[in-house]
């Protein structure tokens, strides 16, 4: 049985490595020697408003709203939700932005927390901030939305960096394809990187074993886990962290669920799911190139609460569409991308943490051939290894974000120690996840911000 | 298999590591051959047929010399474009990318198409690809055309306003819009052999443009059975006024479509017509919401005839128009 799943969970992950190698190959000759000035300078460009929702951000939105404010993009509206704060988020965006109160007329599509007050910023016009009172980044999401003047949405943390050219690459697929729903982009974690003005000056791997583990993960989880569905149509997850969407598709489906933990890819399947129904544009499409940094937690403490709280959001989300699973309705969606979530992300730890304890029973009780466990182990970790150099390939033939020497080498040094420890940590943290959710847990946990220090190449200290 | 595996993760580390050192020595090369290249082409652009420079930035590689080019965009001065195309062409970009364009693999197409777009070159080859089987070429060729803004080239970027491809449709959008005045008489001609998408397409790029002569094709094309086309056509006579512009603008606030009737408000707003006040009183109450925001709008632009509109509203039984003028006038509630 485990052997099975072995086999099928590979050939998954062989076929979107594959797919995903095509996209780059194809993208990456899409954009060689593209100019930018097209997109970013004409006066027709489509209206995009970016959303960040900051529920006690007092120590990352200044840096947050820099890099918003140095997008380079003709046709920009930027909408800072501050989610009821109890910490200094308002004073300081106060103080940034120079706020007087404003009256713009507004359709109340969605139901969320009451709105005390809404700011535009004197110095830079095209800012509006949003003083609501808590209702979860959900509920943020959603009063930004009503707000929304733009045909496009951009999503994303306060604690996200663009890179000055990210939203001319996500406009992109909208102008490819009347088809495109929504745009994903490459999120690499931006601890240990230089930040200058809210923009990510220089690419470093974090310097703690945990960030830098997660930059791996990322690198791969975006490779194979996004990129890959490109071409095969299962595409579930845009990163709550960064992502483009059309406007009007999101207010039409009643905005973002306010009582999931996993609200950012609930809302992805719903859309795709009413596409289906419903009609109209129905692709997800995710570009490869690194447009966005994000904090990761520098604890273990905190990334295992993180851990857990997307495996929750991915059991919620996979239950409240189950309709989906094998159901030729919903095409590629239903037939291929919601069967790989339901079975290999959301039950995968279930697999391995009984294959562990089986193996470890077996060996008690001695049923088991210690050199068929050797080479069974040997084959999986050479098997897990071998994605994860392709992905450090792909990277460095395609963007090389990371470009010193030592830091692809760092990388498969990482690869090396990932399944001894580390990897066993996430199966216990998704299964605990799992756990949580058939226990109805509904909480965020915890992240604790440190900001980006101009400059440095370190979080800094707050 | 494990063996196999061996094989591989061996093939995998070796070129992960033999491409950091490539790669990384690239970078250290094309550096230093920047360095030099920089004011050998600053000094070129000034005096581009000296051919003892031309050798050296020659030996320097196509890398280092298309780099060179593209830190120099965007590029504005007329002169210089004209120095760049000529530098190019005494470097042997010019004549490689005009034979990339007639590649059968749309990838080197392209490339060769945006070479000879930063180069400003190919002027002989170039307008034969605007209907290229690949988008991102005929995207390209649109994008290279607004630098050469002639009658025929003209004509067929008018044509590819009816493309099926959003991206070529704004890139010929956008085109037109930096050329400006000169693409008026072509706009005007071509929107007689464009499709109802390349017509609306057309008539917003002459909105922006609001050159006098798209006057007559506006009142034209305001009873056009494509709604797209009267919103259009709407948009163009809000941007140009006048008397007959103002009536049937007057006229499209009673079409059946909500997108006509939020242009044609918003185009009466854009005029100031405070004399049509009155007459947009009816669509603060408009089922749908744009009409209604845009009337709002429209109206709070004509100063005090506007607002006494929207008091009257306020204090009306209509709930809808009462909510929008409320907002309008600045009076909400906060937090609504």
């Amino acid at each position: 049985m485990i052997l099975v799943y072995f086999l099928v969970a590979n050939a998954f992950y062989a076929a979107l490595i594959a797919s995903s190698a095509l996209d780059l190959w194809v993208h990456v000759r899409q954009v060689r020697g593209e100019s930018r000035w097209l997109v970013l300078e004409s006066p027709i460009a489509p209206r995009v408003t970016v959303l960040s929702p900051a529920h006690n951000e007092a120590a990352t939105i200044v840096a947050s709203v820099d890099a918003c404010l140095s997008l380079r993009y003709a046709n920009l509206e930027i909408i800072v939700v501050n989610d009821g704060s109890t910490d200094a988020t308002l004073d300081v965006l106060r103080e940034r932005l120079d706020l007087e109160r404003v009256h713009p007329v507004v359709d109340r599509r969605l139901k969320t927390a009451p709105v005390r007050a809404l700011f535009r910023s004197r110095s830079d016009p095209t800012v509006l901030v949003v003083d609501k009172e808590n209702g979860g980044r959900a509920d943020a999401l959603n009063a930004g939305l009503d707000l929304a003047t733009g045909e496009l949405v951009c999503v994303i943390d306060a604690d996200t960096l663009i890179d000055a050219d990210g939203l001319r690459r996500m406009v992109r697929p909208f102008l490819l394809s009347d088809d495109v729903l929504a745009a994903g982009g490459t999120i690499r974690v931006a601890n240990g990187c230089v930040v200058t003005d809210g923009q990510v000056v220089d690419v470093r791997l974090p310097r703690s074993f945990v960030g830098a583990m997660q930059a791996l993960e990322y690198l791969r989880a975006f490779l194979i886990g996004r990129l890959g569905w490109n071409r095969l149509g299962g595409n579930l997850i845009i990163s709550g962290a960064f992502g483009l969407f059309r406007r009007e598709s999101i207010v039409s489906a009643g905005g973002y669920t306010s009582d999931s933990v996993g609200e950012d890819m609930e809302l992805v399947v719903r859309l795709r799911r009413n596409a289906y129904e419903q009609g109209g544009p129905t692709r997800i499409d995710f570009i490869p190139d690194p447009v966005a940094w994000t904090e990761a937690p520098e604890s273990l403490r905190v990334l295992g609460g993180q851990r857990e709280r997307w495996h929750r959001g991915l059991a919620d989300t996979l239950w409240r569409h189950r309709r989906l699973l094998f159901n030729p309705r919903y095409g590629a969606l239903g037939l291929v991308g919601y069967p790989y979530f339901l079975f290999v992300e959301l039950l995968g730890p279930v697999v391995e943490a009984a294959g562990l304890v089986g193996v470890l029973a077996g060996f008690a009780v001695g049923v088991i051939d210690a050199q068929f466990a050797l080479l069974f182990f040997v084959v999986a970790y050479g098997m897990g290894l071998t994605l994860t150099f392709v992905c450090v390939l792909l990277e460095a033939v395609s963007y090389r974000g990371y470009r010193r020497f030592k830091e692809p080498v760092a990388l498969l040094g990482l690869a090396l120690l990932e399944s001894f420890g580390y990897r066993q940590l996430t199966v216990l943290w998704r299964l605990s996840g799992l756990i949580g959710y058939l226990r109805r847990r509904s909480d965020w946990g915890m992240m604790e911000r440190r900001g980006f220090a101009p400059g440095s190449a370190e979080p800094a200290k707050l | 298999m494990a063996l196999l595996e061996a094989i591989v993760l061996t093939a995998l580390v070796v070129a992960i590591l033999g491409h950091a050192v490539w790669a990384a020595r690239g970078d250290r090369l094309l550096e230093r051959r920047m360095r030099i290249g920089r004011p050998l082409l600053g000094a070129l652009l000034d005096r581009p047929a000296d051919e003892p420079r031309i050798r050296i930035l020659r030996r320097l590689g196509r890398r280092a010399q298309i780099r060179l080019f593209a830190e120099l965009e965007p590029r504005t001065e007329v002169a210089q474009q004209d120095a760049v195309r000529d530098v190019a062409s005494r470097l042997g970009i010019v004549a490689r990318a005009a034979r990339g364009c007639r590649s059968r693999w749309w990838w080197r197409r392209l490339y060769a198409t945006r070479l000879l777009t930063l180069v400003d070159g190919g002027a002989y080859i170039m307008p034969a690809l605007i209907h290229d089987p690949d988008q991102l070429v005929r995207t390209q060729v649109a994008e290279w055309a607004a630098l050469h803004p002639d009658a025929p080239t003209l004509v067929a970027l008018i044509g590819l306003l009816d493309d099926p491809t959003g991206i070529a449709r704004f890139a010929v959008m956008d085109t037109l819009l930096r050329i400006g005045p000169p693409a008026v008489p072509a706009l005007v001609l071509g929107l007689a052999y464009v499709g109802p998408a390349g017509i609306a397409s057309a008539l917003l790029v002459g909105a922006r443009l609001a050159a006098p002569e798209l006057l007559e094709p506006g009142l034209t094309y305001a009873v056009h059975p494509d709604a797209a086309v009267r919103a259009a056509a709407a948009a163009v006579l809000g941007a140009l006024g006048g008397l007959d512009a103002v009536r049937m603008l007057g006229n499209l606030l009673d079409d059946p479509e909500a997108e006509v009737r939020q242009a044609a408000s918003r185009g009466l707003g854009e005029l100031g017509h405070w004399q049509s006040a009155a007459a947009l009183l009816p669509l603060l109450g408009d089922p749908t919401f744009p009409v209604r925001r845009e009337t709002a709008i429209a109206l709070t632009a004509m100063g005090d005839p506007g607002a006494d509109i929207l008091r009257r509203a306020l204090g009306g039984l209509d709930r809808f128009a009462a909510d929008i003028a409320r907002q309008a006038l600045g009076a909400a509630a906060e937090g609504s």
